[in-house]
């Protein structure tokens, strides 16, 4: 019997509606009286404990602190003093303020995202601390459902506490729980130094500790709070555009993080999603084989909506801000690199956006990924297996593999450099005038690869590095370039015509088809759709739990979707039977229609 | 694979020392590296690449005059001597400092090395007359003692020589990765599998080096222990290549030196103990009882099991000791050896078992009962 089958037949059809397991179908339905008993909530414990909670419950939940440990702990949090301003909406007399940020974005995020508590669901316990919780808390919250608890107890949990007794860390001591702060919460919480360690001791109660990443952690440049009052809507009105129309370097030096920027709103979130050792934010292969998830390739734009996104994307904004006299010299002064070569066709208005933040951001991927492989080759870390492609060696052994079939990278047999961030990166960096150079820099640093398993590290090292600075330069020649629609349909040609040689990889595979589908939502977005045949193939590489084409594309995003252990059984299978065969037939489709269309992008760019 | 590996290129060979890698095993005979080839071409196997080069022999064995003492001397390989017979076959089949079938070769497509001498042995049509053939409560289990002798020492030579200072004709590979089992990191990632040769204290990600060549006599070892008849050649052995398997799973890339430095040593501890009193001992006394001994002394210890190429020469062991199963063929043994031969077959269209490896360490309820399969045989080996 599955988990959804076991509560639905606790509930008779009419009572459905008004359970809260229906949050599905009545998203924002007031009272919620729970119909189930203690009976199935324990045994839905039970099943958490064992299996994670798979189900997606997409719609938003009012928050309520006294049912919710989360936002009851959040509360407690100085570093939560966002949700004063950018909780509860729009309110009345709150001037342009509306005009500029959604007033919610705080409420999206403790009560919708995973960042928010990130923490809490590593929180190593065993699986009788989970019950001993469960029971102590159960009267405060009045927890009435399995999904209720998860939110602060659960699988994940035991997970968290097996990788750390794998690990050698005793969690049960000052030191053990030392090494797993500093190993684990630099990602899981934003564990930044010995001066959170409060924020960051092991506790079980609600509001004892931070539970995931706070606002500041990603707005905020350290410590440094001069920005607070400056860019406060209560302060006055010149004070406040003042404000705005500083240039993201001035409110930089005032602590506020530059996020505008596509490269450095990339640079944050790669520290986690692919990593940066120097800030004790690296999954170990070691951390790998104890239990710890695969991470999975990362693409910025799909990552961002997925969280979800709680800012205004920059169309919208633009959008939003039509009444302001001030807007063009807004987006002048707050996206510099973008009119900084003084390309006088640069428009926000007409600008695809999400497809400058795919590419842009590919790049960074590629180089935060080479800024690890330079790191190891300076260090004694040359050769942790973390670095290479997981399904290099993970793979059943079988006859008329896709990789003998279809070739890899490199010499058979040898641990190969991650390939997914080389995916969208050939298409953005084939976009500037580097492209030469990197490509043949990519060519020594393979071929240093293939010198020796792992790679030879006196070579590959410093070729990463000069391969780095030749990125940086290309990321700054395309954050400046002009992203126009025709511009985008050029680069959704660019990835329909992605030899199969490279589709054989998972990962690289479902960057590409993330990228396209990100092309073509943006242009039906912006009035200007792709045609009707071009849009019904691209939907034949949308399936969220993998479908015909057996790439996944959605994320287990929300905070109410759980990574382990029912999607991450799910993404394991999937990546296990992948074959490129169905992928490189959907994209020859694509790319037939898009020859065929009316309108043809021009090929050569 | 030629074309994969880039020996072979637009129709050339590009890659000579690559391609003479390959010859080594699958072409002996000269005509193969010869460049001007006449009107017929020998390709395979010669005679000579067993019996030993025969410019000194050839006009001679075949005289009355001619006895092996002497014709060893000329390169005569003595091939009715089981172990010179074995690691004759253990020089491709293995490999050795000349024939190096590595991970590279692998992952091109080359089927992985699985020698077992016994089992080849039987499988072979055979050309030549064994007097000894007929004695199978003997014969059998002396191929399988002289087949783990000769590999044993065979993968020794090869680790040596893949750790050593890079040779004129080999590329640098360190570490190779074929000196471990396939199934350490060739499994699809699965939440929550555990490896179960994990060791508390070790390192999650341990790869496992191999212990196909090696499980036999370790089990030979510690079955003189286990009676009290292992000497100090034994225990020398028995440390030796403890210390290999340890240094090669100490972490991610093995010290090369060391690993070249612990082979070579565990080389003299086995030349030590094959000439030394324990050797000559079991060389003596070696039968199909002492093998049905041996395999009883692993079935009781799971954990030298948890592994398929473990299980494996473990069913091989049984297999050629099978001269002593009570009963015979119609005893109670067969039943558990089929069941045991199952669950090593690989899944189907996979050419590795899959990971983690448990066979033979659940029950079998028509079989084994509460037992594991390997404890069950062991019983009925032990008390019919």
């Amino acid at each position: 019997m599955t988990y959804w089958h076991m509560i639905h037949v606790a509930s008779n059809p009419a009572e459905v509606a008004e359970s809260p397991f229906s949050w599905h179908t009545a998203p924002h339905s007031g009272m919620r009286t729970s119909r189930c008993s203690e009976a199935v909530s324990i045994a839905g414990l039970a099943l958490i404990l064992v299996c994670g909670l798979p189900a997606r419950i997409s719609a938003q939940r009012p928050p309520d602190a006294n049912k919710d440990p989360v936002l009851a702990s959040w509360q407690g949090f100085a570093s939560f003093e966002c949700a004063n301003c950018h909780f509860d909406g729009p309110v009345q007399g709150a001037g342009q303020l509306g005009d500029f940020c959604r007033q919610v974005e705080a409420a999206d995020w403790v009560t919708r995202d995973k960042h928010a508590i990130a923490r809490r669901r590593v929180e190593p316990l065993t699986r009788e601390e989970v019950l001993a919780q469960y029971k102590e808390l159960k009267p405060q919250f009045q927890w009435r459902t399995p999904e209720e608890v998860q939110q602060w107890l659960g699988a994940s949990n035991i997970l968290s506490r097996s990788i750390c007794d794998r690990l050698g860390y005793d969690v049960t001591t000052q030191e053990g729980y030392a090494r797993f702060r500093q190993n684990c919460l630099t990602c899981h919480g934003g564990y930044a130094g010995p001066h959170e360690d409060a924020a960051f001791a092991r506790s079980g109660a609600p509001g004892s500790q931070q539970p995931g990443i706070s606002c500041t952690f990603c707005h905020q440049l350290g410590d440094q709070r001069d920005w607070l009052d400056p860019h406060d809507g209560k302060t006055a009105v010149q004070q406040v555009t003042a404000w705005r129309l500083q240039s993201p370097e001035e409110k930089e030096t005032q602590g506020f993080r530059d996020l505008v920027s596509t490269t450095s709103q990339a640079t944050l979130c790669v520290g986690c999603h692919i990593g940066n050792r120097a800030d004790h934010r690296f999954i170990t292969h070691d951390m790998y084989a104890a239990g710890h998830p695969p991470l999975p390739s990362f693409e910025l734009q799909t990552f961002c909506q997925s969280m979800p996104q709680h800012w205004m994307t920059s169309r919208q904004l633009h959008a939003n801000l039509a009444r302001y006299p001030q807007r063009e010299e807004y987006f002048r002064q707050n996206f510099p690199e973008l009119f900084a070569a003084g390309d006088a066709s640069v428009d926000p208005g007409k600008t695809c956006w999400d497809t400058r933040t795919m590419l842009v951001s590919a790049l960074e991927s590629q180089r935060r990924s080479l800024e690890l492989v330079a790191d190891a080759a300076a260090s004694n870390h040359w050769g942790d297996y973390a670095l290479y492609d997981c399904s290099a060696c993970h793979h059943e052994l079988r006859e008329q593999s896709p990789r003998q079939t279809y070739g890899a990278p490199g010499v058979p047999g040898r641990p190969r450099a991650m390939d997914w961030p080389s995916a969208l990166f050939d298409v953005a960096a084939g976009m500037t005038t580097s492209a030469d150079r990197i490509s043949a820099l990519r060519t020594e640093l393979q071929a240093a690869y293939d010198r020796q398993p792992f790679g030879d590290p006196r070579t590959c090292g410093p070729l990463a590095q000069q391969l780095i600075d030749a990125i940086g330069e290309a990321q700054q020649e395309l954050s400046a370039r002009s992203m126009d629609a025709p511009l985008a349909k050029h680069v959704l040609w660019k990835l329909a015509e992605t030899p199969k040689s490279k589709l054989v990889d998972y990962h690289t595979a479902r960057q590409v088809v993330w990228a396209m589908l990100a092309i073509d939502k943006e242009l039906a977005e912006m009035g200007r759709p792709l045609p009707s045949q071009v849009r019904d193939a691209l939907r034949q590489l949308e399936n969220p739990d993998g479908g015909p084409i057996g790439i996944a594309t959605r994320l287990p995003a929300g905070r109410e979707v759980f990574i382990y252990r029912k999607n991450l059984d799910r993404e394991l299978q999937l990546r296990s039977v992948y074959s490129p065969e169905p992928l490189a037939v959907a994209l020859s489709q694509v790319l037939k229609y898009l020859r065929d269309s009316n309108d043809p992008p021009d090929p050569g760019g | 694979m030629l074309k994969r590996l880039k020996i072979l290129v637009n129709g050339q060979i590009v890659d000579r020392p690559g391609y003479d890698n390959c010859l080594a095993c699958h072409n002996t005979t000269r005509t193969g590296h010869d460049t001007d080839r006449g009107p017929h071409v020998a390709e395979g196997v010669g005679c000579a690449a067993c019996h030993g080069p025969d410019e000194r022999w050839l006009d001679t064995h075949y005289r009355a005059a001619s006895q092996p003492p002497a014709s060893l001397q000329d390169g005569f390989v003595p091939a009715r001597d089981l172990l010179a017979r074995a690691r004759m076959c253990a020089t491709c089949h293995v490999g050795d400092r000349d024939r190096d079938m590595n991970h590279d070769l692998i992952a091109a497509g080359h089927p992985p090395l699985r020698y077992e001498f016994a089992s080849y042995h039987a499988m072979q049509p055979k050309h030549w007359r064994d007097a000894g053939m007929c004695d199978s409560y003997h014969f059998e289990s002396r191929l399988w003692l002289a087949g783990q002798l000769a590999s044993l020492d065979a993968s020794l030579c090869l680790l040596e020589a893949r750790a050593e200072p890079v040779l004129e004709h080999r590329v640098p590979i360190w570490p190779e990765f074929s000196e471990f089992d396939c199934a350490s990191c060739h499994h699809n990632l699965q939440a929550d599998r555990r490896d179960p040769g994990f060791r508390p204290r070790e390192a999650p990600s341990r790869k496992h080096h191999s212990t196909w060549n090696r499980a036999g006599l370790e089990w030979l070892l510690k079955l003189r222990a286990q009676q009290g008849t292992a000497g100090r050649d034994d225990r020398e052995l028995a440390a030796a290549l403890a210390a290999v398997r340890q240094a090669m799973e100490a972490n991610d890339t093995p010290h090369v030196a060391e690993i070249a430095r612990l082979a070579r040593h565990a080389r003299r501890a086995l030349d030590n103990w094959q000439r030394g009193p324990s050797g000559g001992q079991e060389g003596l006394q070696f039968n199909a009882r002492r093998l049905s001994d041996l395999v009883v002394s692993a079935s009781r210890a799971p954990a030298s099991l948890d592994n398929w190429e473990s299980a494996t020469q473990f069913y091989l062991a049984a297999v050629a000791g099978r001269a002593a199963w009570p009963g015979g063929r119609h005893g109670t043994v067969p039943p558990i050896a089929k069941g045991i031969q199952l669950r090593l077959s690989y899944p189907q269209g996979q050419r590795c078992p899959n990971f983690p490896f448990d066979a033979l360490a659940s029950p079998d309820p028509e079989l084994a009962g509460q037992m594991s399969l390997a404890e069950a045989l062991g019983n009925r080996l032990r008390d019919p």
